[in-house]
């Protein structure tokens, strides 16, 4: 089961009244929040109005884990990374910043998105990801061959 | 100093992967890259664990002393048996096989797939073919009985399944990836096709398989039979099979027809497009122990030199006490074999051993011997029986390197 935070579980928590307060609507607002271009604290009736106040606690314990995630809405876990370089070949950018790894060998190349480091993955240019703003692609590869869990597509 | 040395060949596992970057000062290995867990664990904490010294009857001892004391055991004993080889160079399992052979002794190593599948690829004229192969026109990877993602992590995206080759030209995109095995294992993951079988029934999944290519309705649990008969649907439109197949097939009293049925599966794919048989080799060098073994004697390890025969395992043989004395050549016996068969041997066994070990601290000799694959070179043979030559990287004068030490052993005795 996919463990992504969507833009509709988000607007399903909020007031659903379109009144603009956050210059858009809120189907608008809950794309912004998932791509954390907006905050919580931008729609004032959701966090005034206390009819509302079992919505902000759900909506924010489901926008937590997008807190700690990097501009790619990608977590990457070293603890349970095992260093098997799935990712790093998968990567359609990476075979193109490092060739190399397209034949299934490390990224030795310093302009390459990421490498194995200490048998763990390490990201090095994070702004070279398709998923970085602005482009936002929805790539996850990465997520779909790690071997341990290790890398979540979070939203 | 710091000291950068590039594409090292990793001896962590049978992949010996060449693409790894080490970063030494002095002797230890402080940076690595390129390495999965296992290498990184293997490289960056080889000083953790080290015997600086050889023991004999727990104490130091200069090394010429102590050959010279395990010469002396080994001529003395009546039964001694000679072991491992798994992790040591190809040189040093031919010396250990000499070394059996001159004392006439038994001689054993740990339970490998290398060992069932060489004779019988042989027997059945199933052909392996080069991981490199695999890389560039696999199209259909089959796992069988082994969970890449636990054993040999890098073996999917180095070789299998995720790296384009010149006819997979999209990589996994190019590829279809089955895992058959007895649990929902990592390695499913990456799998289109995830198949959990009940244990031990290898042979019928394989003949099931076989029954369905040819049209036939298997006879198998319905959930198993339904997923393989996609699986099939699959295979039919693949030109190039690879078969990995690890020793969880030969986890039960059945392995051998199990990996029997697996290779007579690949004829039947080897009829419609272009097949191959690969062992998943458990050790660094399982693959050369048991085709040096398969080479000399024809027959699988292990082997009673004195009869000419192959023999019992060593568990059977410590439990009847039928051996009074074993040499463990880098290879952790007494961690390996049931307890109650490893205590009658306490206090029977000598080593040689890159690390501290169960076995060493219970030997009666150790004798430190260099790491291969940085202290130490040779050649090995990865899992699909490519020879490759280990370069050593760090010195180490305090130890021998094995193969001296069993050159020596052999000259003595």
């Amino acid at each position: 089961m996919s463990t992504r935070v969507s833009t509709l579980q988000v607007y399903k928590l909020l007031p659903g009244t379109n009144c603009k307060k956050c210059e858009t609507t809120c189907m608008g607002f809950a794309v912004k929040l998932v791509r954390r271009e907006a905050k919580i604290e931008d729609c004032p009736p959701l966090v005034s109005d206390p009819k509302y106040s079992d919505r902000l606690a759900k909506l924010r314990e489901l926008l937590a884990p997008l807190l700690s995630a990097a501009e790619t809405l990608v977590q990457v876990d070293p603890e349970k990374c095992i260093g098997c370089g799935n990712c790093i070949v998968a990567c359609p950018e990476n075979v193109i910043l490092d060739p190399s790894s397209a034949r299934g060998r490390n990224s030795k190349s310093p302009d390459a998105l990421w490498t194995v480091e200490d048998g763990k993955i390490k990201v090095l240019h994070l702004e070279k990801c398709r998923r970085y703003p602005p482009s936002r692609m929805n790539c996850n590869v990465c997520e779909v061959v790690c071997f341990s869990g290790a890398i979540k597509v979070v939203a | 100093m710091k000291m950068m040395v590039e594409n090292v060949v990793c001896a962590g596992c049978s992949l010996l992967c060449d693409d790894v970057d080490v970063e030494v000062e002095g002797s230890s290995i402080i940076k690595t890259w390129g390495t999965c867990s296992h290498g990184d664990a293997r490289l960056r904490g080889l000083q953790l664990n080290r015997l600086d010294k050889a023991l004999v009857n727990g104490d130091r001892v200069d090394v010429d002393k102590a050959i010279d004391e395990l010469a002396e055991m080994l001529k003395s004993a009546k039964r001694p048996l000679i072991y491992g080889g798994e992790c040591s160079s190809n040189a040093a399992v031919e010396l250990a096989l000499r070394i059996a052979e001159k004392l006439g002794a038994y001689y054993d190593a740990p339970s490998s797939i290398c060992r069932v599948l060489i004779p019988l690829q042989e027997e059945l004229g199933v052909r392996g073919s080069r991981l490199e192969e695999v890389l560039d026109e696999a199209d259909f990877v089959i796992y069988w009985g082994v969970s890449v993602a636990d054993t040999h992590l890098r073996h999917a995206s180095r070789y299998a399944v995720m790296p384009r080759g010149s006819v997979a030209k999209m990589g996994r995109e190019s590829r279809i990836v089955a895992s058959i095995d007895v649990r929902e294992s990592m390695s499913m993951r990456i799998a289109q096709h995830g198949v959990v079988i009940d244990l031990c029934s290898d042979a019928e999944v394989a003949r099931a398989i076989a029954d369905l290519i040819d049209g036939r309705a298997p006879s198998l649990r319905a959930d198993v039979a339904r997923q393989l008969a996609f699986l099939v649907s699959d295979v039919k439109r693949a030109s190039f099979v690879a078969m990995f197949v690890g020793s969880g097939v030969l986890r039960c009293g059945k392995g051998e027809e199990g990996v029997k049925a697996i290779l007579k599966l690949a004829e039947k794919l080897g009829a419609r497009c272009k097949c191959s048989v690969h062992p998943m080799a458990e050790n660094v060098n399982s693959y050369g122990q048991a085709r040096a073994v398969w080479r000399a004697l024809k027959a699988c390890s292990p082997y009673d030199f004195k009869e000419k025969r192959p023999a019992e395992p060593i568990h059977a043989l410590a439990s009847r006490e039928a051996v009074d004395f074993v040499l463990a050549v880098n290879s952790d016996v007494l961690a390996q074999i049931p307890l109650e068969a490893s205590k009658k041997l306490r206090g029977k066994v000598a080593c040689t051993t890159e690390l501290k070990s169960v076995t060493q601290a219970h030997s009666r000799v150790a004798i430190p011997v260099k790491v291969l694959g940085v202290e130490a070179g040779g050649t090995v043979t990865r899992t699909d029986g490519v020879d490759v030559e280990l370069r050593p990287f760090v010195v180490n004068r305090e130890v021998l390197s094995e193969e001296e030490v069993l050159s020596r052993l052999l000259a003595l005795i």
